[in-house]
């Protein structure tokens, strides 16, 4: 569905339309937390879940180098690498992730497909995108330190996919208040929306960001979500945030103990490398809605 | 020797003179009595009681019911009132080693204080360390050192990452781990455009990316050290912050406990472990799931919600609401409920157990004042005897699992700490367990060491008469009954000395005593009396017969239809009624038996027929041999005894034991050797000895009875009567209606102290007496056996003798023949 269809169905039914969900599964901790999360919501929605694993083509072609070693994790022990046994420890992957997509969509009763595309990761990923309404991704994949900054994956997703983007991260509790941006811009609608599906696929309340360009424009703001989501959530919260960018949104968004944050909007806040950075630093889930 | 006289109806009873008490009913008596008679027994209690040294526990022995339990008890609770409340004990848990628990002992009252307080303890350390961990301060500080972490390995990744970009080479993750990529324009390196490098270029590389390989091992290998540094230091943070949260709440608690050592260093294991342990304080509800679920994924179900039991206090013996020492009986003394038991729950399947499921035993309830036990009951229950001692002999109570101790069951299982044992046991049984226990266990000797010994008669004189009265009294108030009058207590009196079958003592036994004041009281209200009589008294008595006479009654019929022969007028020789005693339970009967004897040829043996078919018990045997030797001496000190004589108890098929037929059977033996026939209006009792004087025997008064109603049933004669022993004239007590028809001449109660006293009332025949030549008077019973013997011999002389034959050799022949067969 294009983005202008989907608008219109925002705005004739007031939902955000999502028939099929594609999981880019790479079997780390957050993918799966991705395809739960896409799962909850297939459910929810009765949406197709489309499963997706990519051959690196990169570590193929790392592993046909003469020089090619790795160093294991944990073991910090140095073992060659070939390009036969890298295609089969991909294939092994590929395996469990078809496997625990069709578990998880059992569970959630819903259709499945799964696809093994060989290739560059994000390109594969942001094409296959295409074919779906929302992308769903682990944030990163196995993350060298504690601090799960954004992978590179998630990051070319966030910054360059059309979709509505879920970036799942591990841990998280579905179940605490779903926090969502309202501007009152021209996709606001759309983020709300989203939110309200996800708050009640999560079972959650709502807490809404009111991102006023002026203080007269905030209760108007606050009305119009009010409006949107009174019929389609059992309670929702109206926080007002003060009008200078994306630091305050970051420190109120760490502030709040949130299961999910759904971001959208045209405020500069939620653009290009400032959007980048508020994702590298959040520490739980995130939906972005364009 | 003069014919004894029968006895008057007087000499066969002993009444007690209602008009020898000064009081009208037992109304005006007072004063509560629980023990008459029992002196000795009593000094024994007390000596047993006070004696505080080890092995000193009592065993008061004496048949059932003659009311040990409640002279002991009584004793025991004057004396445990005075003395000191004993200590409270509890079971706490082990730091150390967390299957043995240990015992504290607080003084009285004290242990449930300390219970409340550790479960108050408890419940706001639950409150105080989640708060204190909650706090900002501890989060910024705990986030500042994972934070320190996180920079420390991000800032190593990110240098090597960036050293590896400046030369082109990429850090990308494999499926197991990290390696290093040469890259052209964003990607990793064909390799076909690699191999075309220049082969110095591509050395040039490889040995770049080794060094860089080296680099991140060394980061990988540096990153477990890290994050143990940084556990270090957050376990470290989490002491201090506890530390300083339960300070002040231990500090109160050890400031109350300060003068128990013992407690205070347990308060001291508490608070180093809440502080070690603080992590299970801080676990959330949210955090539970199910551990079947857990156990199935093989994982230890470590998110269960931490019990905290480790910090109770199983209080087994509170004494806070003593009044002195404690009296404990037990009416079923099992191991278990004399030892104590660790209990066990199951969980999942298996059983577990820990300190707070420690259950005491009456030792542990007793502990420091005195525990009253049956003997039967405990030898009866296995394994209690031996706990028992154990803990008398180390003075100390050890829980141990009789399960475990004998492999039967495998579980979790507890060694709590042995609790030291203050006791006095008091032991209450028969006489014959005291016997079999002092002769085969040798370490009872050591262990009850006091005998108080209960005696089950006393005598009868005026003083305890009368406490038997104040005894009666006592009971009539302890069981809400009628008063008796005083005929009533008379007539009670006299049953007593019947219990005993003696007119001069009187039976202790408190049992038979209580029952017949309750069935006389009922009967006295089934007549519509407000107090009880003699007549209500003989009610229970006469009922108390009927209940039980059912069998009785069936041998009565049995000889009065002539099936069991039994002759009550006539003569016979070599034929006598004898007399022996039933036992239906606690009720006696006694019943005449026939005893014949046939006389023949022989080798002057008496042949015992009940013994050679092993009918006749040991002591019936040695009766029978004692006449033989009775007869041998009297009769053939010159002569040969040639005679053999067989002995029967007619009709008897169920075995005969006892000596106190063996006066009868002489008495037939004689008859039949002297052709003499007996008055079969009489029945005899007694015993022999080898000099024909005639010995007590027991159950006088119910043999007499017996063969009265069979006489009474076919009609008095006035020719009917019982031989009994002259020794037994005390033991007298005979019913009202022997009593009369004695009275009235029209039965008879001899007693004989001779051999010969009884044969000459039997036959009417003098038994004679020997003269000096060595003879008897002729016609008298004895010079009739003498004949009879020397007859016999001379027969048997005459048969032994062969005929006179013409030849030696002839008469060879024949003895030759004769040995043959």
């Amino acid at each position: 569905m294009s983005d202008e269809e989907q608008d219109q169905k925002v705005e004739e039914t007031g939902e955000l339309v999502i028939n099929r969900i594609l999981v880019a599964l790479d079997n780390s901790t957050h993918s799966i937390a991705a395809l739960e999360a896409a799962a909850r919501l297939a459910a929810t929605m009765q949406a197709e879940l489309m499963g997706l694993f990519v051959e690196d083509v990169n570590l193929l072609r790392l592993a046909a180098l003469p020089l090619a070693k790795e160093v294991t994790w944990p073991s910090s022990a140095r073992r060659s690498l070939d390009e036969a046994r890298m295609a089969r420890e991909l294939h092994i992957l590929a395996s469990q992730a078809r496997r625990a997509l069709a578990i998880a969509a059992e569970q959630a009763e819903a259709e499945w497909t799964f696809r093994v595309v060989r290739g560059t990761v994000a390109e594969e990923v942001l094409n296959a995108a295409l074919e779906a309404d929302l992308l769903s991704l682990g944030r990163a994949s196995r993350p060298l330190t504690r601090r799960v900054r954004l992978g590179s994956t998630a990051q070319a997703a966030a910054a360059r996919s059309g979709r509505p983007v879920f970036l799942a991260r591990r841990g998280a509790n579905p179940e605490l208040p779903t926090v969502v941006t309202y501007d009152g811009s021209r996709v606001g609608a759309r983020v709300l929306a989203a939110a309200a599906r996800m708050a009640q696929a999560n079972d959650s309340n709502i807490i809404v960001l009111i991102m006023a360009d002026d203080a007269d424009q905030a209760p108007q703001l606050a009305e119009e979500a009010n409006r949107w989501l009174k019929d389609r959530v059992a309670h929702a919260e109206y926080r007002f945030l003060p009008i200078d960018g994306e630091e305050s949104v970051l420190e109120v968004l760490k502030q709040e103990r949130c299961g999910l944050v759904v971001l959208g909007g045209e405020t500069h806040s939620l653009q290009g490398p400032r959007l980048n950075a508020m994702l590298d630093e959040l520490d739980c889930p995130v939906m972005l809605v364009r | 020797m003069a014919t004894p006289q029968s006895l008057s109806a007087e000499q066969l009873f002993q009444r007690t003179n209602p008009e020898q008490f000064n009081f009208d009913t037992t109304a005006n008596l007072d004063g509560p009595v629980t023990v008459v008679g029992q002196e000795r027994a009593l000094d024994a209690v007390r000596f047993g009681i006070g004696i505080q040294q080890k092995g000193y526990n009592l065993y008061a022995l004496g048949p059932h019911g003659l009311g040990k339990y409640d002279v002991i008890s009584r004793f025991i609770e004057e004396r445990a009132g005075e003395m000191p409340i004993p200590s409270d004990w509890c079971y706490v848990h082990n730091f150390d080693q967390s299957y043995k628990p240990r015992a504290l002992e607080l003084p009285a009252g004290r242990g449930v204080q300390l219970r409340d307080d550790m479960a108050q303890l408890l419940e706001e350390l639950q409150a105080v360390l989640p708060a204190a961990f909650e706090s900002e301060e501890y989060h910024a500080q705990r986030q500042a050192i994972e934070e320190e972490l996180k920079e420390r390995q991000e800032s190593s990744f990110e240098e090597l990452k960036n050293k590896a970009q400046e030369r082109n080479i990429a850090l990308v993750q494999t499926p197991s781990g990290l390696a290093f990529a040469p890259m052209r324009e964003g990607e990793v390196i064909n390799p076909k455009d690699f191999l075309s490098m220049p082969e110095l270029e591509q050395k040039q590389v490889q040995g770049e990316v080794e060094g860089l390989q080296e680099e991140l091992q060394r980061i990988m290998r540096q990153m477990p050290q890290w994050q143990k540094e940084t556990r270090d230091r957050v376990k470290e943070l989490k002491r201090e912050v506890a530390t300083f949260t339960v300070a002040p709440l231990f500090e109160e608690l050890n400031n109350k406990y300060a003068d128990l050592s013992e407690v205070v260093r347990y308060l001291e294991n508490v608070q180093a472990h809440v502080i070690e342990n603080v992590d299970n304080f801080l676990q959330k509800n949210s955090d539970e799931e199910n551990p079947l679920a857990a156990m199935m994924r093989g994982q230890r179900a470590t998110s269960q919600p931490p019990s905290f039991v480790e910090y109770e206090v199983n209080l087994l013996v509170d004494n806070s609401k003593s009044e002195g020492a404690p009296v404990i009986y037990i009416e079923l003394p099992t191991y278990q409920n004399l030892i104590g038991r660790a209990e066990h729950i199951s969980q999942m399947g298996a059983l577990l157990t820990n300190f707070t499921l420690i259950k005491p035993g009456a030792l542990h309830e007793a502990n420091g004042g005195y525990l009253i036990l049956d003997a039967l009951k405990l030898l009866q229950q296995p394994y209690a005897w031996d706990g028992l001692k154990r803990a008398l002999r180390t003075r100390e109570v050890t829980i141990e699992s009789l399960g475990q101790m004998y492999s039967l069951i495998s579980t979790v299982s507890l060694e709590p700490e042995p609790i030291p044992l203050d006791i006095k046991v008091v032991l209450l049984g028969e006489r014959l367990l005291y016997y079999l226990l002092s002769q085969h266990d040798p370490e009872f000797g050591e262990l009850f060491k006091v005998m108080a010994d209960f005696d089950d008669e006393m005598e009868r004189n005026a003083e305890n008469s009368l406490a038997m009265a104040r005894l009666i009294a006592s009971l009539v108030q302890r069981d809400e009954l009628r008063h008796f009058d005083r005929g009533a207590v008379a007539r009670i009196l006299e049953y007593s000395a019947r219990e005993v079958s003696d007119k001069e003592r009187l039976t202790t036994h408190l049992e038979k005593i209580t029952d017949l004041l309750r069935e006389a009281n009922y009967w006295a209200g089934e007549a519509g009396r407000d107090v009880v009589g003699a007549q209500d008294v003989q009610r229970s008595i006469d009922e108390q017969v009927r209940r039980a006479s059912r069998l009785r009654e069936r041998m009565q019929e049995s000889i009065l239809r002539d099936v069991v022969f039994i002759d009550t007028t006539g003569e016979a020789t070599g034929q006598i009624n004898g007399l022996s005693v039933i036992s239906v339970g606690s009720y006696m009967f006694g019943r005449p038996s026939r005893i014949t004897v046939r006389v023949q040829m022989g080798k002057g043996e008496v042949i015992d027929i009940e013994r050679r078919v092993e009918l006749g018990g040991p002591i019936h045997s040695k009766g029978v041999f004692i006449l033989s030797g009775f007869l041998g001496s009297r009769y053939a000190t010159d002569r040969p005894l040639s005679l053999s004589a067989s002995i029967v108890f007619e009709q008897s098929y169920a075995g005969v034991e006892g000596d106190s037929a063996s006066s009868a059977e002489l008495y037939a033996l004689l008859s039949a050797l002297a052709e003499v026939p007996i008055k079969q209006s009489f029945a005899i009792t007694g015993s022999v000895n080898q000099h024909g004087q005639v010995q007590a025997i027991g159950g006088v008064n119910e043999k007499i009875e017996g063969f009265f109603d069979i006489c009474k049933a076919r009609g008095l004669t006035g020719e009917q009567g019982v031989l009994i022993p002259d020794s037994n004239v005390h033991n007298l007590m005979l019913r009202d209606d022997v009593r009369e028809a004695v009275a009235a001449g029209q039965f008879s109660v001899y007693a004989v102290s001779h051999i010969d006293e009884g044969i000459e009332i039997l036959t009417g025949i003098a038994a004679g007496e020997l003269q000096e030549d060595g003879s008897y008077p002729k016609g008298t019973i004895n010079y009739r056996i003498v004949q009879r013997i020397d007859e016999m011999a001379e027969r048997l002389r005459t048969y032994n003798t062969p005929a006179p034959q013409d030849s030696e050799d002839g008469r060879d022949q024949s003895r030759g023949a004769h040995e043959e067969e």
